[in-house]
């Protein structure tokens, strides 16, 4: 169910979550508490999980281990808030993602295309829809089948809770370039949607 | 009906005939990115994207916090190594599950990749969507057909049942917001505004009539929707609860697998992580 946030938002579960605990949370596992570090993990974890299904499908969960030990490797020296702590894991993970795609294509004996079409099986079930049935999984597979660019962006945004300027520095893009490829994508989505027979 | 949408051209991936460009203006779809409300009278399109994108920001799921023992491990070693922890004054305590989450990493690893080489992604994607997913795949793409329709009914028609309450109950407090939305979506699944309220009285006799029947949803009451199949009833409250629902009944067994596949992955993901740290530190 869209849960109407304090501000007006229909997110439940993205963005600061933590909120004002945040500073006292870092603060506490920077000095080592494992609680209060996990209270971090859990506070990302799904979101990470989520993004990385779409952008490194066949090794999600290898590629979000390798996120978890960089950030704690790092963790003592960040600084900064909920959203600058997302923006730093998230690029993290990106990164992590994309030496996977490389070793990957180094090690891969499969054709790419294969993988490719699998991503095109999901479609959203209309009533599924209108009932709010949709699940997680059968969105994000959903999200695989735009262009990948596309894709990673509307994560980024919705997903990770970042914002245009967050997006644009980790993807490398120009903020408008962000912001138009984020609308290119939730056209896709409609246009799928419109197909499978949702006309007003 | 041509809005600012994206051409047919650049949807390389959809066949195009039959379908116009939803009308979303930039500001409704930054609105959409944003999280926040539509307004009530935003195209229905605008609408069902929003809910798509809120169901990605749901609560975890099975699984999604598999990782977390791992994490914690990793976590107190290095806090035990920098001395800042009290786990530095008891670094045995780790020790088992840093052994062990290998070993259960190459298990599960052998498993994932069995299934990657028996059917590929497409293997992995039919265990874990939920068949109304595999349905319209079939529909849209020629993709195999969902055989867990009893199942799926049943959970349906309970969707249809609590979306319909709360149509009624939002009709009974005066609530414009929550009845707008109710509405929009009860016209979806009933066809059209005109029909809401007769599909809303079958979907409740349905309901009282065969609270626990089994296959009922197949046979319900959906006038006419678009694929022939069948549309049944109910509506989700919470899309934690209805996903709870498609996973234990629907999908049960297929999700237990996907689990302990995932969790075990996400331990092997750790274990390498770890590899590669302590060579880095080790350089």
């Amino acid at each position: 169910m869209l849960v109407p946030a304090a501000a007006g938002g229909l997110r439940a579960d993205t963005g600061p979550v933590i909120g004002a605990a945040f500073g006292t949370r870092l603060a506490e596992a920077q000095g080592g508490d494992e609680a209060a570090f996990a209270c971090l993990f859990r506070d990302v974890q799904p979101a990470l999980l989520r993004y990385l299904r779409v952008i490194a499908p066949e090794a999600a969960d290898d590629v979000a281990g390798e996120t978890w030990l960089q950030v704690v490797a790092g963790l003592a020296g960040f600084a900064g808030g909920e959203e600058a702590f997302r923006a730093w894991l998230f690029t993290i993970a990106r990164h992590r993602a994309i030496d996977w795609g490389r070793a990957r294509g180094r090690r891969r004996t499969i054709p790419l295309a294969e993988s490719e079409s699998a991503h095109r099986l999901a479609a959203p079930d209309t009533a599924d829809l209108a009932l709010e049935r949709i699940s997680t999984q059968a969105v994000l597979a959903l999200m695989s089948a735009l262009p990948p660019d596309q894709a990673e962006i509307i994560l980024l945004r919705v997903v990770a809770g970042l914002d245009t300027s967050d997006v644009a520095r980790i993807v490398g893009k120009s903020p408008g370039a962000v912001r138009v490829a984020a609308h290119r994508g939730l056209r896709r989505l409609a246009a799928t949607v419109d197909r499978a027979g949702v006309t007003p | 009906m041509s809005g600012p949408g994206a051409s047919s051209s650049e949807m390389p991936g959809f066949p195009c005939s039959g379908w116009a460009d939803p009308e979303l203006d930039e500001h409704l779809l930054d609105t959409i990115l944003a999280g926040q409300h539509l307004v009530p009278d935003a195209p229905v399109q605008a609408h069902v994207v929003a809910e798509m994108l809120a169901s990605l920001v749901g609560p975890a799921g099975p699984g999604e916090l598999g990782g977390e023992a791992s994490a914690r491990a990793a976590f107190a070693h290095a806090a035990s190594i920098a001395g800042i922890s009290p786990a530095a004054r008891r670094p045995a305590r780790r020790k088992p599950s840093w052994r062990a989450a290998p070993i259960k990493g190459r298990l599960a690893g052998v498993l994932v990749a069995a299934m990657v080489g028996l059917g590929g992604t497409a293997a992995a994607y039919a265990g874990v969507l939920p068949s109304p997913i595999q349905n319209l795949a079939h529909h849209v793409i020629g993709a195999p057909a969902s055989h867990r329709a009893s199942a799926d009914a049943r959970d349906r028609r309970q969707a249809s049942h609590r979306l319909c309450l709360s149509y009624e109950r939002a009709k009974t407090h005066h609530d414009a917001g929550a009845l707008a939305s109710a509405a929009h979506r009860l016209a979806i699944v009933a066809g059209n505004p005109g029909k809401i309220d007769a599909y809303c009285a079958a979907v409740v006799r349905s309901a009282a009539a065969a609270p626990s029947a089994h296959p009922a949803g197949r046979h319900g009451p959906h006038p006419g929707k678009a694929h022939g199949k069948a549309k049944a009833h109910g509506r989700a409250k919470a899309h934690g609860r209805a996903k709870a629902h498609g996973k234990a009944k629907a999908h049960g067994k297929a999700r237990a697998h996907g689990k302990a596949a995932t969790l075990g992955r996400q331990d092997a993901g750790m274990a390498n992580g770890r590899a590669n740290q302590k060579g880095r530190r080790g350089r």
